[in-house]
C-alpha cells in the first residue's frame, strides 16, 4: 500500500485498489473491442437478427426470440465440418465461464441426421443449446453456404458482429470481449 | 444490380461476403417485380435466372432468362450489349 | 364419362396458362416496369431514379450463397 503526503486519503485508496487488480472506477463498462477476434466483423448497421424457430433434438421447438434478454452467440455447424470440431471446445469453455452472467450459446446444426449431431455433441461433451436445422433453410438466411459462420446478438436482438470461420472463442481477448457484452447495459 | 427472393439481411451477407459494388435489391415479400418482369418461379417463390437492360429511355434493349444447365451470361455479353446501345 | 373430359379440359387449360407464362412478361422493346426495393447499399432503389442518366443491368439471381 503507497501512502503519499498528499491532503486527502483517496488517493492512497485509489492507488492500492489500482495495485490490486481492479479498476478504480467501476461505472464505466468495459469497451466492446471486436477486433478481439481476429475476421470478425462489426455490423455497423446493427441489423435485427431475423427470428426462426427450429426444434431441439428432442424435438421441443425453440424460437431465437426466446433468448431476448441475454447475448446470443449464433453458431451455424456441422459435423462434417473440421472447423467447427476444432472451435468447439473453446465454445464450451467459454459457455461454462459466462453462461450464469447472461451469455447464451445456440448452436445451429446445418442438414445432419440428427443421430449424427447428438454422437458429436456427445462425443464433445457440450452443454449449450443444439437447434436442428436439416433443410438449411435457416443456414441459408443467415449466409451459412460456408461453416463455421457465428453471429454475436446483443440482449435486444441487435446482430453486432458476424464470423465467417471458426475462432478460439476462449483466448484471454475473446473472454475481455464477452466480458464487455455481457456488461452492457441493456 | 442484383434482385432476389432474399430478405435484405441475407442479401447483406452475400453482399458482403462478395464485397459488391452493387446493391442487391430485395423483393421479398410479395415478389411483385420478378412477376412483373415475368422471371417468377412459382413453384419454388423464386426468381429465374435471368438478365434485363434498360436504356436511358426506360426501354427494355437485351433479355435473357436462363434455360437450366445453361451457363450465366458472361460480362463480356453484357458489355458488348451497352456498347450497342450508343 | 362427362366429369373425366371436364377434368381433361381443366388440365389442358392449365398446361396452356402455364406455357405462356404471365401476362405481365417483358419483352425487348418495352418500357421497363419500374420497380423501389429495399437496397443493400441503404433505403429504397427506385429505377426510374436513373431514367436519362445510366443504361442499366437488370439481374434477378435466384438465391443467396449460390452459384445462380
Amino acid at each position: 500500500m503507497v501512502t503519499a503526503a498528499i491532503p486527502g486519503g483517496r488517493l492512497v485508496i485509489l492507488l492500492a485498489a489500482f495495485i490490486l487488480g481492479g479498476a478504480p472506477v467501476p461505472s464505466r463498462a468495459a469497451a466492446v473491442d471486436f477486433k478481439a477476434i481476429p475476421r470478425l466483423q462489426e455490423l455497423k448497421d446493427r441489423p435485427a437478427a431475423p427470428d426462426f424457430t427450429l426444434p431441439a433434438p428432442d424435438g421441443r421447438k425453440v424460437s431465437l426470440r426466446n433468448f431476448h434478454g441475454k447475448v446470443v452467440f449464433l453458431n451455424f455447424w456441422a459435423t462434417w465440418c473440421e472447423s467447427c470440431r476444432e472451435e468447439m471446445p473453446s465454445m464450451e469453455r467459454l459457455y461454462r465461464e459466462f453462461r450464469g452472467k447472461g451469455l447464451e450459446i445456440v448452436a445451429v446444426n446445418v442438414k445432419d441426421k440428427r443421430r449424427d449431431a447428438l454422437a458429436f455433441v456427445k462425443e464433445l461433451k457440450l452443454s449449450y443449446p443444439i437447434l436442428m436445422d436439416p433443410e438449411g433453410e435457416v443456414g441459408l438466411l443467415y449466409g451459412a453456404f460456408g461453416l463455421p459462420v457465428t453471429y454475436l446478438i446483443d440482449r435486444k436482438g441487435i446482430v453486432l458482429a458476424r464470423l465467417w470461420g471458426p475462432a478460439d472463442w476462449n483466448s484471454p481477448a475473446a473472454r475481455n470481449l464477452f466480458r464487455a457484452l455481457v456488461e452492457q447495459k441493456p | 444490380m442484383g434482385i432476389s427472393a432474399n430478405v435484405r439481411f441475407s442479401q447483406q451477407a452475400f453482399a458482403d461476403f462478395l464485397k459488391l459494388n452493387y446493391p442487391l435489391l430485395s423483393d421479398a415479400p410479395n415478389m411483385k417485380t420478378m412477376q412483373a418482369y415475368g422471371v417468377f418461379n412459382a413453384e419454388r417463390r423464386l426468381a429465374r435466372r435471368s438478365w434485363f437492360i434498360v436504356d436511358k429511355e426506360g426501354v427494355v434493349r437485351y433479355k435473357k432468362v436462363l434455360a437450366p444447365k445453361e451457363p450465366l451470361v458472361a460480362n463480356e455479353v453484357l458489355l458488348e450489349e451497352i456498347r450497342k446501345l450508343k | 364419362m362427362k366429369r373425366f373430359r371436364f377434368a381433361a379440359a381443366g388440365l389442358l387449360a392449365l398446361a396452356l396458362i402455364g406455357l405462356s407464362g404471365p401476362a405481365a412478361a417483358v419483352e425487348v422493346g418495352e418500357k421497363a416496369p419500374d420497380f423501389e426495393l429495399i437496397s443493400t447499399k441503404g433505403g429504397k432503389f427506385k429505377l426510374s431514379s436513373l431514367a436519362g442518366k445510366k443504361n442499366v443491368v437488370v439481374q434477378f439471381y435466384v438465391l443467396d450463397f449460390t452459384p445462380t
